[in-house]
């Protein structure tokens, strides 16, 4: 028996834990990587809080009206009210723990313009803010941990929910360096990240994959906004990935640009005035998606973020991360080139649905972070992730203590049974043949590619929809003659068949979610329906 | 045409080497080859055999989190910035020595961690530790920022000529910690007493090759906090 298990250890499930330590209960941390590893140390630009240190007379009211406008009144407006109001706190907290933040001369903690804020209120380290916040998180744990509060089960791959009718009553996981599977019991809390696995190509982990949220979809728990997907106006593509170039740079002031008729053509400036890079994040990556494909006639070959006006020292210090993505992956320096970008995928707003206290659905879970849908509704704000996975953990932890009691137990191994034979069902149940899983996981990420782009509608919406009910049709099929599992050993490649499958059906409803919404909201862009429309002025949940 | 030779197996298992070819452009990272061979359909070595899928851990794919770190060609590398282009046709991958075998190209480094935690590297709760900005000002606070950008990947350890795992030297990971902590610490009192662990942890057994700041995919100035640790012990006497 555990007090409290906690799925992820990045940003969101450290805050919970450490939140979980400080109302004095034990938390066990289980995830694939250690948190020095979690996706949350590529979180490039800022932590967004209404400091006033721009002494641009802003306020969290203004924090609050920006982030409710961005993501285009489909966030909880008394959530983004919590999360804004108590961002200052959440800043002296990290400040508390020796956390790195980038200063003034006067020795405050310096902010930056961000897209779509009309005010400095992007705290900063540099171009590299959540590997900072990561290692300030950490030196805490290591206390916690040391005084056996807080456990960490790192290369623990979680595998399932255990139910018992209508509440979680705990995990099974599998560590993937001896081998064996363990069960814990207790109230859960997820901060699993978003979902990248769906994708491939994105600027997330491998490992933030969201297998535990489709894990949470298939148990019965209620998702929101699924079809409200974040592409990031400025990356760039390589074969393994597509790598960030933060808003930072842009905040900086960095401008797009591409040639038309050999000329440079600000296109962003001249459709939105003066601060027309620092838009927010759906609107630019449309309008770069427009200058590219928009006009067949011409089309532009591609589009650059230039850097090159800007100070040497600035590009090296302020944006440093940035420069050296750029010239270890493309051979290119910024401070004397343009950057080639394109819109990638980055964050999903949608996910597991919770409420202000952070409970999702069902009892016995919560959920934190990149992986739970409430603050970000159909756009979020660059700075407001980090914040609210800070921000989600605290709250999700506060509400897990007051609603579980208090275990006299010491974390114990004998505790956690080994059950072998009901997760082996489990994985059978769902799973597909594991000899050509990697194929398989790279069809499923082909159609939902090709499905939920930046420009949707019904046509290929429906077309999308129709593959994968043949996919999966077709691997429970395949499934029928498995034999891999049996009395063998469990092995990873049946974990990842099996999370394979469950993400297929999170797929389907991600899809059936954009086709429901026939409308444009922020990121979900459809050009058979190119309004917004009131009607749709609501999360569109799902519900297996 | 690249060969790629791979070492195999768990602990305890004879040492095995197993060759596969491949086509690939420059540009590729080895991590990006590690991935094309998962995804053959059949995993075939160079003389027909069918292998197992190799393991080896990764994340970030951008030299952000250091899970990927390997020996390529006897060199500790991360292989998500290895390019081909800086490699013969002929490449050789192994999992660090230094750390316990899981399998094939995983190792466990969990001791980077739990040295961290033996030797009390956080800052004492705010009640008692008043965090103070001046310790984090511009030029000091761009050093602490460097500290604290350290992956945790292992390739100082692996490459320092002191570092054995089974000793009492825990190497310049934890020296780097340790510097951030020892600099953030309001108490001189507090600060005397992790001063005399660094010593014994660090200093005693470093004979100053340098070769952890050499290998240091994050560019952290080891030897600079190396200098700022020596500086702060003797404020500290």
């Amino acid at each position: 028996m555990c007090e409290i298990i906690i799925v992820g250890s990045g940003i969101a499930g450290l805050s919970a834990a450490i939140q979980c330590a400080q109302n004095g209960r034990r938390a066990v941390l289980v995830s694939d990587q250690p948190s020095w590893c979690a996706q949350s140390v590529l979180a490039a630009g800022g932590i967004n809080a209404a400091l006033n240190h721009g002494h641009d007379d802003d306020s969290a009211l203004q924090h609050e009206n920006d982030t409710w406008e961005a993501g285009c009144h489909l966030g909880d407006r008394e959530a983004i009210h919590n999360l804004t109001a108590n961002a200052p706190h959440v800043i002296q907290f990290l400040e508390d723990l020796g956390v790195i933040f980038s200063r003034t001369a006067d020795g405050e903690i310096a902010q930056r313009y961000f897209g779509g804020q009309k005010k400095k209120r992007t705290c900063y380290s540099n171009s590299n803010i959540g590997k900072q916040i990561v290692s300030g998180l950490e030196q805490r744990i290591r206390y916690y941990e040391d005084k056996g509060i807080v456990k960490i089960l790192n290369h623990h791959i979680f595998i399932n929910f255990i139910k018992n009718e209508d509440e979680v009553k705990g995990i099974t996981a599998f560590d993937r360096y001896k081998g064996e599977l363990l069960v814990l019991e207790g109230p859960v809390i997820a901060a699993s990240g978003g979902m990248n696995g769906l994708f491939g190509q994105t600027t997330g982990s491998i490992h933030s994959d969201g297998s535990v949220t489709a894990a949470a979809y298939l148990a019965g728990v209620r998702m929101a906004n699924l079809e409200m997907i974040q592409y990031h106006p400025t990356t760039i593509t390589t074969k393994t990935k597509n790598l960030l170039i933060s808003e930072a740079a842009r905040g900086e002031g960095g401008r797009i640009f591409t040639y038309r008729k050999g000329e440079k053509w600000y296109f962003c400036e001249e459709w939105f005035g003066v601060r027309g890079n620092l838009m927010p994040r759906d609107i630019i990556s449309r309008a770069i998606d427009k200058v590219l494909h928009g006009n067949e006639a011409d089309p532009a070959e591609t589009v650059w973020l230039d850097l090159t006006h800007l100070k040497k020292s600035r590009i090296e210090h302020e944006l440093g991360e940035v420069r050296s993505v750029c010239l270890d992956y493309l051979g290119l320096d910024p401070i004397k080139e343009p950057i080639p970008v394109v819109p990638g995928i980055h964050y999903f707003m949608g996910g597991i649905w919770v409420d202000t206290a952070h409970h999702t659905s069902m009892k016995g879970l919560y959920a934190a972070g990149e992986c739970c849908s409430q603050y970000h509704g159909a756009n979020r704000l660059g700075g407001n992730s980090t914040l609210g996975a800070v921000y989600g953990g605290q709250c999700a932890a506060k509400s897990c203590c007051e609603e579980y009691g208090s275990v006299d137990k010491e974390f114990d191994g004998k505790a956690w049974v080994k059950f072998d034979k009901e997760v082996k069902n489990q994985l059978k149940h769902y799973s597909i043949n594991s000899g050509s899983a990697v194929q398989v996981r790279k069809e499923l990420q082909d159609i939902m590619t090709k499905s939920m782009g930046i420009i949707r509608n019904q046509e290929k919406l429906t077309e999308g929809l129709d593959r994968l009910s043949a996919f999966i049709a077709a691997n429970e099929e395949k499934n029928i003659s498995s034999t891999t599992l049996g009395d063998n050993p469990i092995k990873l490649m049946d974990i990842y068949s099996y999370q394979t499958a469950a993400l297929s059906h999170l797929g389907e409803a991600m899809i059936q979610s954009a086709l429901m919404r026939k409308e444009s909201r922020g990121a979900h862009y459809r050009l058979d329906y190119p309004n917004q429309d009131e009607k749709y002025c609501a999360p569109i949940c799902m519900t297996r | 045409m690249y060969e790629i030779i791979i070492r195999r197996g768990k602990p305890g298992e004879e040492v095995r080497y197993q060759h596969f070819n491949m086509e690939a452009d420059l540009d590729v990272t080895v991590l990006w080859v590690l991935e094309e061979l998962n995804k053959r359909e059949k995993l075939l070595t160079t003389d027909g055999k069918a292998a197992e899928k190799i393991r080896w851990e990764s994340n970030c794919r951008q030299k952000m989190c250091g899970a990927c770190a390997m020996l390529i060609n006897k060199k500790p590398m991360l292989a998500c910035k290895a390019f081909l282009r800086d490699l013969n046709k002929v490449i050789t991958l192994e999992p660090l020595s230094k750390f316990p075998l899981v399998e094939d190209l995983v190792v466990d480094r969990e001791i980077l961690h739990t040295n961290m935690v033996k030797m009390n590297l956080w800052l004492r709760d705010e009640k008692d530790n008043p965090m103070a900005a001046k310790y984090l000002k511009e030029k000091v606070g761009q050093e602490l920022y460097k500290s604290a950008s350290c992956i945790q990947c292992g390739l100082c350890l692996e490459v320092c000529p002191n570092y054995t795992g089974a000793d009492d030297f825990y190497g310049a990971a934890f020296m780097n910690a340790d510097y951030r902590i020892a600099n953030q610490e309001d108490s001189k009192s507090e600060r005397k007493k992790q001063i005399k662990k660094t010593e014994k942890h660090f200093t005693n057994g470093c004979s100053n090759s340098f070769a952890c700041q050499e290998i240091c995919p994050s560019g952290i100035p080891l030897s600079l906090h190396i200098s700022r640790l020596n500086a702060l012990a003797w404020k500290t006497l």
